[in-house]
């Protein structure tokens, strides 16, 4: 009776795609604040500085562009995957049934979705970088 | 009983229209009965545990008006004289926490558990015993805060109970003791809820409800059930930290010992806004219900709307710190909350504009539901709006703390939930009660609560642009504020007038509205397959769905229900049973008999409050006592569960043989282990955060003068309990190749049972001092957390040894002996995490 499919929770049409991107959004920004509070308030001073370390910029560049990368992927694969539904009308164990092949091209749908709202949030989060001071109050 | 078939019965004719005519299920009816009497209290049924949630709820919410009647008397004139200062404080703390914890989360948990059965084509929740003790802890708990406003100790400190002013030092009554125990109290219902919620939806749909085909109002309730998963635990670590600071003077927000109050503002605040979520999202959910019925059209943009749910459900956590822009923040940290809160606008946008594009495609019907979703549009749309102009943080420094606020979140959570919730309740009452509205005395509720509210909040506004700050008892004349404040109490007055019309309303709707022809606003959804008042069991057997809108693509589908022509229709046994299905795409799975009547959740909730009331009174002997009572509770309330006597596999009806949930991979039990344990993790990750904060902001850590960690020690211990992990592991080998599992079982218990007490022992022999510095209070704390861990780990296998023993562990039945390992694992996970928090990273 086990689905063929929830075995596979990360693909596209799976049970945790849609939350993929959005995962990788709460990690950027989890990144992205620790990092910042990190080098405003350097571990054992107990003092917050004013004037931030040159490898903050550099290091909040990386996070951001890898997570754009990511949820880029993420978006990327669930097109794809939306675009070949006819492979999949056929699973491993014979035809899969058209619920089945909506709900799948739902949750795809879905997890594109999401990558798109992340990547607009991750983006904004980059706009208050190249716009505002790090440790400045 | 017959009398009350011969009611559902009967062919009522309303308005030309026949009342649906159910069959008999007597063999139905009386599986499912409530206990008569006193006995009543031991009901574990969905509708009637939720029903009592709404009723309390409502009740809280009343009680929290009265509150705030009083406050705007108060404020209505400068320098009135109704309340004094330490009254008014406390009314509005009260009030604060009253409609935050008492009345929103619980009033929308409850809906859910009332309608989420029905719409998902269930019998009953998953875990009814849960829910039931969930309820029984939210009633209590509410009763223990209200017990400190009746002796006079109510707490006065504000619905956040900011630090220090809530610590020992400057709060010595018992004020923030009543909150701190009476909330978290009253949070383990919104835990227990969110669990039940997510089990129901994701393991107990009909079969062919695919998620693609899920109810809207479902996919909200399983995003706010995981939010509160998240959301929830960080308030209750805040709250436990500060209750053991003020009770045993450890150092978490003291600054004088390496604590920093703003720890309890970051804990607060990432419950806190993620909480305004939690309140809307369940509300938008009746929403989607309602305008597409009201539309006479499926909803417009289904995929949009989940996609903007989940992404809600994720940015809701980054914005916590936009309630604190005038702490002090640097620039771009404040920058990246203020990006949150605008990328937020995006799906929430998304939602109103599905439902417009609904309305504005279908045909739309004004009826009393539809008169206040009217005014949700109206009121929240102007919330959110002042919600984006106070994520921008120069305007927020400027109204920060204002009446401004005041107005911004009235209009958002009343908005977003009150007006909801009301056409929610016009809109179900007739499916409850059998009975239609009246429209006159309807319409005339709402023009008072609409009307009311609007003149209370939208003169607040400008109070607040013309200075005049949040929480202060009075203010002097002069100022320009009085007659806007005149304006706000009469509104007031007004929306509490409205508020009471309702209720009378609803009592007369009771008594003697018209009788309701079945699916009275013609709605898609599976309730409204059922016949008005709905019989305790929900459906006679359970539906296959084969559509987003089954009622309207197959009108025939309330007669087949009844008629049995599904799932379990034929079962002959006294037990009660629904169907469990595959998370994705509601496959039968498995057949799931549930409780039925037990005092063990109102027994269990009442020594859980034993403990609370310990804590309380600084009883150790009794919080003690209290606890111990619990665990023994919960032990003898979980041995009666998985009839070792039923069929390992039973016919379900239309070719489905199917085991029964102990003797399936994915039975509700393990589901509810598994979130409970992510909750668990959430609370374990509030404090590393917490250790963490505090380590960032210290000059020196470990603290001068502290004894040096023991990495090697550590080490040991944590290969110690890693092997107890691998004899776990081999025990559930042993059961599944129908080998003794006892031995391995044994082994594993020994193991960890050695390392719990060398860490125990090592901590509090050669750890340093909790009362000194926080680094003292963090390390013990985390050990406590590790060790309480690994013993109820050691509880839960000693449990499913003793199962195993009984013969209730099998090869066919191992269910008991997974939800133990899974505790087991996680157990020993969180220890080594901490372990290596403690003596790795400090070291490092």
């Amino acid at each position: 009776m086990k689905q063929a499919s929830d075995k596979h929770w990360l693909r596209p049409e799976g049970a945790l795609a849609f939350v993929a991107a959005p995962t990788v959004w709460a990690l950027h920004f989890v990144a992205v604040y620790g990092l910042s509070g990190v080098a405003c308030v350097p571990p054992g001073s107990g003092q917050q500085q004013a004037v931030a370390p040159g490898w903050l910029t550099p290091a909040l560049a990386l996070t951001t562009m890898a997570a754009v990368l990511a949820v880029a992927l993420l978006g990327l694969r669930a097109h794809r995957s939306l675009e070949r539904p006819a492979a999949d009308a056929v699973g491993p164990h014979g035809p899969v049934d058209a619920s089945v092949q909506a709900r799948k091209r739902t949750m795809a749908w879905i997890a594109g979705a999401t990558a798109v709202v992340a990547a607009i949030a991750i983006g904004l989060s980059g706009l208050a970088m190249l716009m505002l001071p790090a440790c400045e109050r | 009983m017959t009398a009350r078939v011969e009611h559902r019965t009967a062919d009522l004719a309303t308005d030309g229209v026949a009342q649906q005519v159910a069959r008999p299920h007597p063999r139905l009816d009386a599986a499912w009965a409530n206990w008569k009497g006193i006995g009543a209290l031991a009901a574990v049924n969905h509708s009637t545990v939720a029903v009592r949630t709404i009723v309390t709820g409502f009740a809280f919410l009343l009680a929290g008006g009265v509150l705030a009647m009083f406050i705007r008397l108060q404020l209505s004139w400068s320098g009135a004289d109704v309340l004094d200062v330490r009254t008014y404080n406390r009314f509005v703390t009260m009030h604060g926490t009253t409609m935050m914890f008492l009345f929103a989360v619980p009033i929308a948990e409850g809906f859910a558990m009332y309608l989420l059965p029905k719409m998902l084509g269930a019998r009953d929740l998953p875990l009814p015993r849960l829910s039931a003790y969930g309820y029984w802890c939210y009633l209590l708990g509410g009763l223990m805060l209200y017990a400190g406003l009746l002796t006079g100790q109510a707490p006065e400190q504000g619905w956040f109970m900011y630090a220090p002013l809530s610590d020992a030092r400057f709060s010595p009554d018992k004020g923030a003791d009543f909150w701190l125990l009476g909330v978290t109290f009253a949070e383990i219902a919104a835990v227990a809820g969110a669990i039940e919620i997510i089990v129901s939806v994701l393991k107990t749909r009909a079969p062919g409800m695919t998620l693609a085909r899920m109810p809207l109002f479902a996919w909200y309730m399983l995003v706010t059930a995981f939010m509160i998963l998240f959301a929830f635990p960080p308030l209750i670590l805040g709250s436990l930290l500060l209750e053991i600071e003020r009770s045993f003077g450890f150092a978490f927000y003291d600054a004088t010992r390496g604590g920093d109050p703003l720890l309890w503002q970051h804990l607060f605040w990432l419950f806190g806004h993620p909480e305004v979520y939690i309140i809307f999202l369940p509300a938008a959910g009746l929403l989607s219900m309602i305008i597409p019925t009201f539309a006479q059209r499926p909803m417009a943009g289904y995929k949009w709307i989940v996609a903007a749910i989940v992404s809600v459900g994720f940015l809701s956590f980054g914005l916590w710190v936009h309630h604190m822009f005038a702490v002090g923040i640097p620039l771009m940290a404040a920058g990246f909350f203020s990006a949150a809160s605008m990328a937020v606008s995006i799906p929430m946008g998304i939602q109103i504009f599905a439902w417009l594009a609904t309305l504005w495609t279908g045909r739309p019907r004004l009826d009393i539901p539809m008169l206040y979703v009217v005014g949700f549009f109206f009121v929240f749309v102007l919330g959110g709006l002042t919600g984006v102009m106070v994520a921008l943080v120069p305007f927020d420094w400027q109204v920060h703390d204002t009446h401004f606020v005041v107005a911004h979140l009235h209009y958002v959570l009343i908005g977003g939930l009150v007006f909801p919730l009301l056409a929610g309740a016009y809109y179900w009452l007739p499916q409850y009660a059998g009975r239609m509205p009246s429209k006159a005395v309807g319409a005339a509720t709402f023009g008072l609560i609409f009307g009311g509210f609007n003149i209370t909040f939208l003169p607040m506004h400008l109070t607040g642009l013309l200075g005049m700050p949040r929480r202060v008892y009075t203010y002097d004349p002069g100022l320009g504020w009085e007659w806007l404040n005149v304006v706000s109490t009469v509104g007031g007055f007004m929306l509490a007038a409205g508020f009471v019309a309702f209720a009378v309303d609803v009592a007369l709707h009771l008594r003697h509205g018209m009788r309701a022809p079945p699916n009275p606003w013609r709605a898609s959804s599976l309730e409204w397959a059922l016949a008005a008042p709905v019989p305790s069991y929900n459906f006679a057997s359970i539906p296959q769905v084969d559509s987003r809108v089954p009622l309207w693509d197959r009108p025939s589908l309330p007669e087949e229900i009844d008629r049995g022509v599904f799932y379990l229709a034929h079962r002959q046994t006294d037990a009660r049973e629904t169907l469990g299905t595959t998370l994705l795409d509601a496959k039968p799975e498995h057949v799931i008999i549930l409780s039925r009547n037990s005092w063990w959740p109102l027994d269990t909730a009442l020594v859980t409050g034993l403990f609370f009331l310990g804590m309380l009174l600084k009883l150790w002997w009794l919080a003690a006592a209290g606890a111990a009572a619990t665990l023994a509770c919960v032990l003898a309330w979980l041995w009666t569960t998985g009839d070792a006597r039923q069929p390992a596999r039973i016919d379900a009806g239309g070719g489905a043989v199917l085991p029964t949930q102990s003797a399936c991979a994915q039975a509700p039990g393990w589901w509810a282990m598994v979130l409970a344990l992510l909750a668990d993790g959430a609370w374990f990750a509030a404090l590393v955060f917490s250790y963490l904060y505090l380590w960032l902001g210290a000059s020196e850590w470990p603290a001068a003068g502290s004894p040096a960690p023991w990495p090697w020690i550590a080490l040991a211990q944590a290969a110690l309990l890693g092997a107890s992990s691998l004899a776990m592991r081999a025990a559930c080998r042993a059961n599944a190749a129908a080998r003794d599992a006892s031995g391995p079982l044994a082994a594993a218990l020994v193991a960890a049972l050695c390392a719990t007490a060398w860490i125990a022992w090592q901590a509090a022999a050669s750890g340093p001092s909790p009362i000194d510095h926080a680094y003292g209070s963090t390390f013990q704390t985390v050990t406590f957390f590790a060790v309480g861990h690994l013993a109820l780990a050691l509880v839960g296998g000693g449990f499913a040894l003793a199962r195993a023993r009984h013969g209730w562990v099998r090869q066919d039945r191992p269910l008991d002996l997974q939800v133990a390992a899974v505790l087991w694992h996680y157990a020993v996970g969180l220890a080594t995490v901490a372990l290596a928090l403690l003596h790795l990273f400090a070291l490092a």
